[in-house]
């Protein structure tokens, strides 16, 4: 393999580094300025860190909170945001999560562990070949006294996909 | 869209394989060709 290529695959593909989930959410999760700019322009605020790239040209940020739940499928295909979160894992790709997420994604999310309350609404965002969603999952309780760089050890992956929660000890979501 | 392609709402799929801790590729060949399917687009080849 040339070193172009070797080149690339290193720099391009390594899934979810920490750098970029710090850059998509952990500064949201301490910066008000940061978090209004995401949700109104993510493409824009995410190019702040230099992360642009192909299949991430138009990112729309989404917003976890208490009462609102949102979750990222692609029902075509596997559109999904290269840039930030790296190529799509198998599960996001395959057929149960892409025909389940549209018609029971309460029933999804208690595949992967997470049960949500009642009355929080559950949105879900089908990705298209020009938009790619990102959650900004909601902070943790009783994390008031973590750094910004604490705060992006704890967002995984999962988290930005909407299938994981943030939490304190992990649970819930692979990175 | 109506087509096989958009699984949207289809039923009887079976239970999600969520693998924890996936790694990037699974077998040492869709790296390859992952890289070279953006090194030709790099080149627009």
């Amino acid at each position: 393999m040339s070193w172009t290529l070797a080149h690339h695959r290193r720099r391009v593909f390594r899934r979810c580094g920490s750098a970029r989930r710090c850059a998509g959410n952990s500064s949201c999760l301490v910066d008000a300025d940061y978090k209004k700019r995401l949700l109104a322009d993510a493409t824009a605020a995410i190019a702040e860190f230099g992360f642009t790239n192909q299949q991430g040209e138009h990112i729309v940020a989404v917003e976890n909170t208490a009462k609102v739940h949102n979750l990222i499928v692609c029902t075509l295909c596997c559109c999904y945001p290269w840039p930030l979160l790296g190529l799509s894992p198998v599960w996001y790709k395959s057929a149960p999560y892409r025909s389940r997420a549209v018609i029971d994604p309460r029933g999804v999310l208690r595949e992967f562990g997470m049960e949500l309350p009642e009355d929080a609404a559950v949105r879900v965002w089908d990705s298209t070949a020009e938009a790619r969603y990102i959650v900004l999952p909601e902070r943790p309780s009783n994390s008031d006294q973590l750094s910004e760089q604490e705060l992006a050890a704890l967002v995984t992956h999962d988290a930005m996909v909407g299938v994981a929660k943030v939490t304190l000890s992990h649970a819930g979501g692979a990175t | 869209m109506n087509g096989v392609h958009d699984m949207g709402g289809m039923q009887c799929m079976g239970p999600i394989a969520y693998e924890k801790n996936e790694p990037v590729f699974h077998a040492h060949w869709e790296g390859r060709v992952q890289a070279l399917y953006i090194a030709m687009g790099a080149w627009r080849k």
